[in-house]
Protein backbone atom coordinates (compact mmCIF):
# COMPACT_ATOMS: atom_id res chain seq x y z
CA UNK A 1 0.00 0.00 0.00
CA UNK A 2 1.05 3.62 -1.22
CA UNK A 3 1.71 5.81 1.64
CA UNK A 4 -1.21 8.24 1.30
CA UNK A 5 0.76 11.28 2.05
CA UNK A 6 3.01 10.96 -0.78
CA UNK A 7 0.15 10.38 -3.02
CA UNK A 8 -1.17 13.67 -2.20
CA UNK A 9 2.44 14.84 -2.23
CA UNK A 10 2.07 16.75 1.42
CA UNK A 11 3.72 16.39 4.65
CA UNK A 12 2.42 14.15 7.11
CA UNK A 13 1.45 17.09 9.04
CA UNK A 14 -0.37 19.09 6.63
CA UNK A 15 -2.97 20.64 7.59
CA UNK A 16 -6.57 19.77 6.47
CA UNK A 17 -6.78 22.79 4.29
CA UNK A 18 -3.28 21.64 2.63
CA UNK A 19 -4.92 18.26 1.94
CA UNK A 20 -7.77 19.60 -0.08
CA UNK A 21 -5.65 22.09 -1.80
CA UNK A 22 -3.14 19.38 -2.71
CA UNK A 23 -5.90 16.81 -3.78
CA UNK A 24 -8.09 19.12 -5.80
CA UNK A 25 -4.89 19.95 -7.96
CA UNK A 26 -4.09 16.64 -8.11
CA UNK A 27 -7.25 15.40 -9.42
CA UNK A 28 -7.43 18.24 -12.23
CA UNK A 29 -4.12 16.43 -13.38
CA UNK A 30 -4.95 12.96 -13.49
CA UNK A 31 -8.74 13.34 -14.22
CA UNK A 32 -9.44 10.20 -16.40
CA UNK A 33 -11.48 12.51 -18.77
CA UNK A 34 -8.34 14.55 -19.19
CA UNK A 35 -6.18 11.55 -20.23
CA UNK A 36 -8.32 9.21 -21.74
CA UNK A 37 -5.26 7.54 -23.51
CA UNK A 38 -3.21 6.93 -20.05
CA UNK A 39 -5.05 4.43 -18.00
CA UNK A 40 -1.69 5.24 -15.48
CA UNK A 41 -3.52 8.31 -15.00
CA UNK A 42 -7.00 6.23 -13.66
CA UNK A 43 -5.02 4.43 -11.58
CA UNK A 44 -3.46 7.80 -9.75
CA UNK A 45 -7.14 9.38 -9.93
CA UNK A 46 -7.97 6.00 -7.79
CA UNK A 47 -4.64 6.50 -5.37
CA UNK A 48 -5.84 9.99 -4.64
CA UNK A 49 -9.39 9.47 -3.89
CA UNK A 50 -8.24 7.01 -1.49
CA UNK A 51 -6.19 8.48 0.17
CA UNK A 52 -7.99 12.16 0.55
CA UNK A 53 -10.91 9.82 1.46
CA UNK A 54 -8.89 8.83 4.65
CA UNK A 55 -6.37 12.16 5.00
CA UNK A 56 -9.56 14.40 5.09
CA UNK A 57 -11.82 12.28 7.90
CA UNK A 58 -9.85 12.92 10.84
CA UNK A 59 -10.85 10.34 12.75
CA UNK A 60 -9.65 7.86 9.95
CA UNK A 61 -6.45 9.86 9.45
CA UNK A 62 -5.86 9.68 13.18
CA UNK A 63 -5.97 5.85 12.94
CA UNK A 64 -3.97 5.48 9.82
CA UNK A 65 -0.80 7.78 11.40
CA UNK A 66 -1.24 5.13 14.12
CA UNK A 67 -1.28 2.18 11.70
CA UNK A 68 2.09 4.30 9.77
CA UNK A 69 4.42 5.28 12.35
CA UNK A 70 4.16 1.84 14.30
CA UNK A 71 4.47 -0.09 11.44
CA UNK A 72 6.63 1.47 9.04
CA UNK A 73 5.03 0.28 6.44
CA UNK A 74 0.87 0.47 6.89
CA UNK A 75 -0.12 -2.78 6.22
CA UNK A 76 -3.05 -3.29 8.15
CA UNK A 77 -6.44 -3.53 6.17
CA UNK A 78 -8.33 -1.69 8.83
CA UNK A 79 -6.10 1.32 8.39
CA UNK A 80 -6.80 1.77 4.31
CA UNK A 81 -10.07 2.29 2.93
CA UNK A 82 -13.03 0.21 3.06
CA UNK A 83 -12.88 -1.24 -0.36
CA UNK A 84 -15.32 0.85 -2.43
CA UNK A 85 -17.47 -1.17 -4.43
CA UNK A 86 -17.46 1.10 -7.24
CA UNK A 87 -14.02 2.21 -7.40
CA UNK A 88 -13.77 0.58 -11.19
CA UNK A 89 -15.29 3.44 -12.99
CA UNK A 90 -14.73 7.12 -12.11
CA UNK A 91 -17.51 9.22 -13.88
CA UNK A 92 -17.68 12.90 -14.34
CA UNK A 93 -20.51 12.59 -11.11
CA UNK A 94 -17.85 10.71 -9.30
CA UNK A 95 -15.58 13.59 -10.31
CA UNK A 96 -18.35 16.43 -9.37
CA UNK A 97 -19.15 14.86 -5.72
CA UNK A 98 -15.59 15.19 -4.94
CA UNK A 99 -15.62 18.66 -5.67
CA UNK A 100 -18.46 19.01 -3.51
CA UNK A 101 -17.30 17.70 -0.70
CA UNK A 102 -13.92 19.66 -0.95
CA UNK A 103 -15.61 22.87 -2.15
CA UNK A 104 -17.89 22.22 0.28
CA UNK A 105 -19.36 25.42 2.62
CA UNK A 106 -17.01 27.86 0.91
CA UNK A 107 -17.79 27.51 -2.67
CA UNK A 108 -20.24 24.92 -3.58
CA UNK A 109 -22.91 26.69 -1.33
CA UNK A 110 -22.09 29.88 -2.59
CA UNK A 111 -22.94 28.57 -5.96
CA UNK A 112 -25.59 26.36 -5.19
CA UNK A 113 -28.20 27.77 -2.84
CA UNK A 114 -30.99 26.24 -1.23
CA UNK A 115 -33.52 28.18 -3.76
CA UNK A 116 -32.24 30.36 -6.90
CA UNK A 117 -32.21 33.79 -5.65
CA UNK A 118 -34.44 36.52 -7.29
CA UNK A 119 -34.16 37.05 -11.32
CA UNK A 120 -34.04 40.25 -13.13
CA UNK A 121 -37.33 40.19 -15.24
CA UNK A 122 -37.34 39.67 -18.60
CA UNK A 123 -37.84 42.39 -21.09
CA UNK A 124 -41.26 42.66 -23.23
CA UNK A 125 -40.82 44.14 -26.64
CA UNK A 126 -43.74 45.13 -28.71
CA UNK A 127 -45.18 47.27 -31.60
CA UNK A 128 -47.20 50.18 -31.41
CA UNK A 129 -48.99 51.75 -34.53
CA UNK A 130 -49.44 55.62 -33.33
CA UNK A 131 -51.55 58.36 -35.62
CA UNK A 132 -49.01 60.61 -37.08
CA UNK A 133 -49.97 63.89 -35.39
CA UNK A 134 -49.95 61.80 -32.03
CA UNK A 135 -46.68 61.37 -32.71
CA UNK A 136 -45.43 64.29 -33.77
CA UNK A 137 -46.80 66.57 -31.42
CA UNK A 138 -47.01 63.82 -28.64
CA UNK A 139 -49.89 62.08 -26.71
CA UNK A 140 -50.73 59.31 -24.49
CA UNK A 141 -51.96 56.14 -25.94
CA UNK A 142 -53.18 53.19 -23.67
CA UNK A 143 -51.72 49.69 -25.05
CA UNK A 144 -52.57 46.29 -23.55
CA UNK A 145 -49.08 44.19 -22.70
CA UNK A 146 -48.96 40.53 -21.60
CA UNK A 147 -45.61 39.63 -19.74
CA UNK A 148 -44.92 38.07 -16.72
CA UNK A 149 -46.30 38.91 -13.36
CA UNK A 150 -45.82 37.84 -9.75
CA UNK A 151 -48.25 34.58 -9.40
CA UNK A 152 -51.50 35.67 -7.01
CA UNK A 153 -52.37 31.98 -6.21
CA UNK A 154 -48.85 31.57 -4.09
CA UNK A 155 -47.74 35.12 -4.07
CA UNK A 156 -44.73 34.94 -6.27
CA UNK A 157 -43.27 31.84 -3.78
CA UNK A 158 -43.77 29.51 -6.87
CA UNK A 159 -44.95 26.28 -4.08
CA UNK A 160 -47.87 25.22 -2.15
CA UNK A 161 -47.44 25.28 1.56
CA UNK A 162 -43.92 24.27 2.72
CA UNK A 163 -42.41 22.31 -0.25
CA UNK A 164 -40.25 19.51 -0.71
CA UNK A 165 -37.00 21.05 -2.74
CA UNK A 166 -36.71 19.09 -5.81
CA UNK A 167 -34.95 15.49 -5.68
CA UNK A 168 -32.96 16.16 -9.32
CA UNK A 169 -31.12 19.61 -8.08
CA UNK A 170 -31.51 19.22 -4.34
CA UNK A 171 -33.13 22.58 -4.51
CA UNK A 172 -30.33 24.55 -6.33
CA UNK A 173 -32.46 24.83 -9.59
CA UNK A 174 -29.51 24.42 -11.89
CA UNK A 175 -27.83 21.60 -13.15
CA UNK A 176 -24.12 21.54 -13.58
CA UNK A 177 -22.34 19.76 -16.49
CA UNK A 178 -18.82 19.30 -16.84
CA UNK A 179 -17.90 20.40 -20.87
CA UNK A 180 -15.23 19.28 -22.57
CA UNK A 181 -14.26 21.60 -25.51
CA UNK A 182 -10.75 21.05 -27.83
CA UNK A 183 -9.44 19.00 -24.79
CA UNK A 184 -10.32 21.45 -21.74
CA UNK A 185 -12.81 21.31 -19.00
CA UNK A 186 -15.30 23.52 -17.95
CA UNK A 187 -18.54 22.94 -16.01
CA UNK A 188 -21.83 24.45 -17.16
CA UNK A 189 -24.48 25.23 -15.30
CA UNK A 190 -27.86 25.40 -17.02
CA UNK A 191 -31.43 25.04 -15.47
CA UNK A 192 -32.53 21.85 -13.85
CA UNK A 193 -34.43 20.34 -16.25
CA UNK A 194 -36.77 18.38 -13.27
CA UNK A 195 -37.73 21.41 -11.67
CA UNK A 196 -37.74 24.04 -14.77
CA UNK A 197 -35.26 26.34 -12.56
CA UNK A 198 -37.10 26.50 -9.75
CA UNK A 199 -35.70 24.12 -6.67
CA UNK A 200 -39.51 22.76 -6.22
CA UNK A 201 -40.08 19.13 -6.65
CA UNK A 202 -42.46 19.28 -9.51
CA UNK A 203 -45.38 17.53 -7.24
CA UNK A 204 -45.31 20.97 -4.60
CA UNK A 205 -45.33 23.35 -7.10
CA UNK A 206 -47.75 25.92 -7.14
CA UNK A 207 -50.32 24.38 -10.07
CA UNK A 208 -50.88 28.06 -11.34
CA UNK A 209 -47.37 29.08 -12.20
CA UNK A 210 -45.80 25.43 -12.25
CA UNK A 211 -43.60 26.59 -9.27
CA UNK A 212 -41.82 29.89 -10.99
CA UNK A 213 -44.31 32.82 -8.92
CA UNK A 214 -44.74 34.11 -12.44
CA UNK A 215 -47.72 34.03 -14.52
CA UNK A 216 -48.64 35.67 -17.54
CA UNK A 217 -50.67 38.44 -17.40
CA UNK A 218 -52.93 41.17 -19.68
CA UNK A 219 -52.24 44.62 -18.13
CA UNK A 220 -53.34 48.04 -19.84
CA UNK A 221 -50.00 50.75 -19.55
CA UNK A 222 -50.59 54.42 -20.62
CA UNK A 223 -47.86 55.36 -22.57
CA UNK A 224 -46.22 58.70 -23.06
CA UNK A 225 -45.67 59.25 -26.94
CA UNK A 226 -42.60 62.20 -26.91
CA UNK A 227 -43.33 65.17 -28.88
CA UNK A 228 -41.64 64.40 -32.28
CA UNK A 229 -41.73 60.70 -32.28
CA UNK A 230 -40.30 59.55 -35.70
CA UNK A 231 -41.27 55.93 -37.30
CA UNK A 232 -39.00 52.98 -35.58
CA UNK A 233 -38.65 55.00 -32.45
CA UNK A 234 -37.77 52.42 -29.61
CA UNK A 235 -39.40 53.25 -26.39
CA UNK A 236 -38.03 51.71 -23.04
CA UNK A 237 -40.12 51.97 -20.30
CA UNK A 238 -37.83 50.65 -17.80
CA UNK A 239 -39.87 48.12 -14.74
CA UNK A 240 -43.02 47.94 -17.47
CA UNK A 241 -41.44 44.53 -18.99
CA UNK A 242 -42.07 41.07 -17.46
CA UNK A 243 -41.84 41.07 -13.11
CA UNK A 244 -38.45 40.07 -11.39
CA UNK A 245 -38.63 37.69 -8.59
CA UNK A 246 -37.04 37.53 -5.60
CA UNK A 247 -37.38 40.97 -5.03
CA UNK A 248 -35.24 41.97 -7.55
CA UNK A 249 -36.61 44.49 -10.38
CA UNK A 250 -38.91 43.83 -13.03
CA UNK A 251 -37.48 44.23 -16.91
CA UNK A 252 -37.87 46.94 -19.75
CA UNK A 253 -41.00 47.55 -21.84
CA UNK A 254 -39.40 48.29 -25.25
CA UNK A 255 -42.29 49.82 -27.57
CA UNK A 256 -41.47 50.10 -30.85
CA UNK A 257 -43.83 52.60 -32.91
CA UNK A 258 -44.63 52.80 -36.07
CA UNK A 259 -46.32 56.22 -37.56
CA UNK A 260 -49.24 55.81 -39.54
CA UNK A 261 -48.63 58.28 -42.44
CA UNK A 262 -50.89 60.84 -43.11
CA UNK A 263 -51.86 61.85 -46.76
CA UNK A 264 -51.64 65.65 -45.97
CA UNK A 265 -48.62 65.55 -44.25
CA UNK A 266 -45.28 64.74 -44.64
CA UNK A 267 -42.46 65.27 -42.05
CA UNK A 268 -38.82 66.58 -42.32
CA UNK A 269 -36.80 66.45 -39.31
CA UNK A 270 -38.92 68.87 -37.38
CA UNK A 271 -40.88 70.68 -40.68
CA UNK A 272 -44.07 70.02 -41.78
CA UNK A 273 -44.92 69.64 -45.76
CA UNK A 274 -48.16 69.91 -46.88
CA UNK A 275 -49.65 70.62 -50.20
CA UNK A 276 -51.31 74.01 -50.09
CA UNK A 277 -54.63 74.40 -52.98
CA UNK A 278 -54.30 77.68 -54.36
CA UNK A 279 -56.99 79.42 -56.38
CA UNK A 280 -55.17 80.63 -60.12
CA UNK A 281 -56.72 84.03 -59.37
CA UNK A 282 -55.15 84.40 -55.69
CA UNK A 283 -52.21 82.97 -57.08
CA UNK A 284 -51.73 85.97 -59.83
CA UNK A 285 -53.20 88.51 -57.46
CA UNK A 286 -52.15 87.45 -53.48
CA UNK A 287 -54.45 86.77 -50.87
CA UNK A 288 -54.92 84.57 -48.21
CA UNK A 289 -55.97 81.49 -47.79
CA UNK A 290 -56.63 78.37 -44.67
CA UNK A 291 -54.68 75.95 -44.38
CA UNK A 292 -54.33 72.81 -42.17
CA UNK A 293 -51.47 72.28 -39.80
CA UNK A 294 -50.45 70.06 -36.94
CA UNK A 295 -51.92 72.81 -34.35
CA UNK A 296 -54.96 73.76 -35.96
CA UNK A 297 -56.32 75.61 -38.56
CA UNK A 298 -54.21 78.89 -40.01
CA UNK A 299 -54.07 81.40 -42.65
CA UNK A 300 -51.45 81.67 -45.11
CA UNK A 301 -50.60 84.65 -46.96
CA UNK A 302 -49.82 83.97 -50.30
CA UNK A 303 -47.73 86.48 -52.41
CA UNK A 304 -49.02 87.58 -55.61
CA UNK A 305 -47.66 85.80 -58.24
CA UNK A 306 -47.24 82.50 -57.02
CA UNK A 307 -46.93 79.51 -58.90
CA UNK A 308 -47.02 75.75 -58.38
CA UNK A 309 -44.72 74.65 -56.00
CA UNK A 310 -43.64 77.79 -54.55
CA UNK A 311 -43.34 77.02 -50.80
CA UNK A 312 -44.55 79.29 -47.93
CA UNK A 313 -43.26 79.08 -44.69
CA UNK A 314 -45.72 79.37 -41.44
CA UNK A 315 -43.33 79.79 -38.37
CA UNK A 316 -43.35 77.48 -35.67
CA UNK A 317 -46.07 75.52 -37.04
CA UNK A 318 -43.96 72.40 -37.21
CA UNK A 319 -43.22 69.46 -34.89
CA UNK A 320 -41.23 71.38 -31.48
CA UNK A 321 -40.97 75.00 -33.08
CA UNK A 322 -40.40 73.61 -36.54
CA UNK A 323 -42.42 75.42 -39.25
CA UNK A 324 -44.89 74.54 -41.62
CA UNK A 325 -43.87 74.62 -45.07
CA UNK A 326 -47.14 75.01 -47.11
CA UNK A 327 -45.98 73.89 -51.33
CA UNK A 328 -48.29 76.00 -53.58
CA UNK A 329 -50.78 73.69 -55.84
CA UNK A 330 -52.48 76.42 -57.85
CA UNK A 331 -55.75 75.43 -58.64
CA UNK A 332 -57.20 75.97 -62.52
CA UNK A 333 -60.56 75.30 -62.78
CA UNK A 334 -61.66 72.25 -64.99
CA UNK A 335 -64.92 74.05 -65.94
CA UNK A 336 -65.00 77.35 -67.12
CA UNK A 337 -68.38 79.63 -67.42
CA UNK A 338 -68.63 81.99 -70.23
CA UNK A 339 -67.71 85.00 -68.39
CA UNK A 340 -64.56 83.39 -66.82
CA UNK A 341 -63.54 81.85 -70.74
CA UNK A 342 -63.85 85.33 -71.65
CA UNK A 343 -61.44 86.80 -69.00
CA UNK A 344 -59.19 84.01 -69.60
CA UNK A 345 -59.14 84.83 -73.28
CA UNK A 346 -58.76 88.67 -72.66
CA UNK A 347 -55.90 87.62 -70.17
CA UNK A 348 -54.24 85.65 -73.09
CA UNK A 349 -54.01 88.38 -75.28
CA UNK A 350 -52.52 90.92 -72.87
CA UNK A 351 -49.74 88.43 -71.64
CA UNK A 352 -48.96 87.33 -75.61
CA UNK A 353 -47.97 90.92 -76.66
CA UNK B 1 -21.36 40.29 -44.19
CA UNK B 2 -23.59 41.42 -41.47
CA UNK B 3 -23.18 45.23 -40.56
CA UNK B 4 -22.13 45.54 -36.28
CA UNK B 5 -23.79 48.18 -34.45
CA UNK B 6 -21.06 48.49 -31.71
CA UNK B 7 -22.84 51.40 -30.10
CA UNK B 8 -25.96 49.51 -30.10
CA UNK B 9 -24.36 46.41 -28.41
CA UNK B 10 -22.67 48.65 -26.65
CA UNK B 11 -25.65 50.35 -24.97
CA UNK B 12 -27.64 47.14 -24.72
CA UNK B 13 -24.62 45.58 -22.71
CA UNK B 14 -24.59 48.56 -20.45
CA UNK B 15 -28.03 48.09 -19.91
CA UNK B 16 -28.07 44.47 -18.96
CA UNK B 17 -24.87 45.47 -16.58
CA UNK B 18 -27.36 47.29 -14.37
CA UNK B 19 -30.26 44.91 -14.68
CA UNK B 20 -28.16 41.94 -13.60
CA UNK B 21 -26.21 43.89 -11.29
CA UNK B 22 -27.91 42.19 -8.04
CA UNK B 23 -25.87 39.25 -9.28
CA UNK B 24 -22.72 40.53 -7.63
CA UNK B 25 -24.08 40.99 -3.93
CA UNK B 26 -25.07 37.03 -4.36
CA UNK B 27 -21.30 36.60 -2.92
CA UNK B 28 -20.62 39.74 -1.39
CA UNK B 29 -16.84 38.23 -1.12
CA UNK B 30 -16.58 37.75 -4.41
CA UNK B 31 -13.95 39.98 -6.74
CA UNK B 32 -14.85 41.53 -10.16
CA UNK B 33 -12.99 40.34 -13.04
CA UNK B 34 -11.70 42.29 -15.83
CA UNK B 35 -14.07 42.08 -18.80
CA UNK B 36 -13.82 43.24 -22.20
CA UNK B 37 -16.00 42.29 -25.15
CA UNK B 38 -15.37 42.68 -29.12
CA UNK B 39 -17.80 42.33 -31.82
CA UNK B 40 -17.16 41.51 -35.58
CA UNK B 41 -19.09 39.42 -38.11
CA UNK B 42 -21.89 37.60 -37.11
CA UNK B 43 -19.75 36.97 -33.46
CA UNK B 44 -19.64 38.55 -29.87
CA UNK B 45 -16.46 37.74 -28.02
CA UNK B 46 -15.98 37.87 -24.17
CA UNK B 47 -12.50 38.36 -22.78
CA UNK B 48 -12.48 37.00 -19.61
CA UNK B 49 -9.15 37.78 -17.37
CA UNK B 50 -9.06 34.85 -14.23
CA UNK B 51 -5.17 35.30 -13.05
CA UNK B 52 -4.25 32.71 -10.81
CA UNK B 53 -7.88 29.92 -11.84
CA UNK B 54 -6.76 26.53 -12.75
CA UNK B 55 -9.27 25.36 -15.12
CA UNK B 56 -11.37 23.41 -14.38
CA UNK B 57 -12.71 25.79 -11.38
CA UNK B 58 -14.16 27.92 -13.83
CA UNK B 59 -17.80 27.80 -14.10
CA UNK B 60 -20.40 29.02 -16.78
CA UNK B 61 -23.82 29.51 -15.80
CA UNK B 62 -26.18 29.87 -18.74
CA UNK B 63 -29.00 32.36 -17.77
CA UNK B 64 -32.20 34.05 -20.36
CA UNK B 65 -30.24 37.16 -20.93
CA UNK B 66 -26.34 36.41 -19.04
CA UNK B 67 -23.95 34.62 -18.44
CA UNK B 68 -22.49 34.37 -15.17
CA UNK B 69 -18.71 33.10 -14.75
CA UNK B 70 -17.75 32.21 -11.48
CA UNK B 71 -13.80 31.04 -11.19
CA UNK B 72 -12.21 30.07 -7.67
CA UNK B 73 -8.50 31.57 -7.23
CA UNK B 74 -5.88 28.86 -6.88
CA UNK B 75 -3.52 30.92 -4.85
CA UNK B 76 -6.44 32.28 -2.13
CA UNK B 77 -8.37 29.47 -1.64
CA UNK B 78 -11.11 32.07 -0.60
CA UNK B 79 -11.15 34.11 -2.96
CA UNK B 80 -14.13 34.12 -6.17
CA UNK B 81 -13.90 35.73 -9.37
CA UNK B 82 -17.49 36.75 -11.03
CA UNK B 83 -18.34 38.09 -14.32
CA UNK B 84 -21.15 39.33 -15.77
CA UNK B 85 -21.18 38.79 -19.16
CA UNK B 86 -25.00 40.31 -20.89
CA UNK B 87 -26.15 39.06 -23.77
CA UNK B 88 -27.95 41.14 -26.51
CA UNK B 89 -31.09 40.29 -27.43
CA UNK B 90 -29.83 38.91 -31.37
CA UNK B 91 -27.20 36.59 -29.74
CA UNK B 92 -27.71 33.29 -29.20
CA UNK B 93 -26.68 32.81 -24.91
CA UNK B 94 -27.36 29.01 -25.02
CA UNK B 95 -24.10 27.86 -27.47
CA UNK B 96 -21.40 29.99 -25.64
CA UNK B 97 -18.16 28.43 -27.13
CA UNK B 98 -15.24 28.50 -24.90
CA UNK B 99 -11.56 28.93 -24.98
CA UNK B 100 -8.94 28.75 -22.15
CA UNK B 101 -5.33 30.33 -22.45
CA UNK B 102 -3.30 32.02 -20.17
CA UNK B 103 -5.53 32.87 -17.69
CA UNK B 104 -7.76 34.27 -20.18
CA UNK B 105 -11.50 32.48 -20.81
CA UNK B 106 -12.61 33.77 -24.16
CA UNK B 107 -16.42 33.24 -24.26
CA UNK B 108 -17.78 33.49 -28.34
CA UNK B 109 -21.43 34.16 -28.98
CA UNK B 110 -22.90 33.42 -32.28
CA UNK B 111 -26.12 36.32 -33.48
CA UNK B 112 -28.95 34.47 -34.53
CA UNK B 113 -29.35 33.38 -37.99
CA UNK B 114 -31.86 35.92 -39.44
CA UNK B 115 -30.52 38.25 -36.47
CA UNK B 116 -29.32 41.01 -38.46
CA UNK B 117 -28.06 44.47 -36.92
CA UNK B 118 -31.18 46.91 -36.66
CA UNK B 119 -31.24 49.77 -38.66
ZN1 LIG C 1 -47.97 30.37 -8.29
ZN1 LIG D 1 -34.42 20.71 -9.95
Amino acid sequence: MSNYYEVLGVSPDASPEEIKKAYRRKAIKYHPDKNPDSPDAEERFKDLSQAFEVLSNPARRREYDAARTGRREGRRASAGPRQPSEAKSWSVEDFLSHFGDIFGSDFGESFHRARPRGRPGFDIETSLDVDFRVAALGGKVRVAVSGEASCPSCDGRGMQGSAAVCPTCGGSGRRTQRTERQGQFYSVTRACPTCQGTGIAPGEQCPACHGRGLTERTRQITITIPEGTGDGTTLRLSGQGGAGTGGVPAGDLLVRIQVRPDPRFHRKANDIYADVSVPVATAALGGEVAVETLHGRAKLKIPPGSSSGKQLRLKGQGIRGGDHIARVLVAVPTRLSKEQRDLFEQLARLTSD
Amino acid sequence: MVAIDLTRIAEEIERLERRWASLYREVPSAERAEVRWTASGRTLRWHVCLEDVVEPDIDVEILPRVLVIRARRDTHPESLLLALLPVPSDFDVEQPRLYWEFGYLEVRLSRRSGGGAQQ
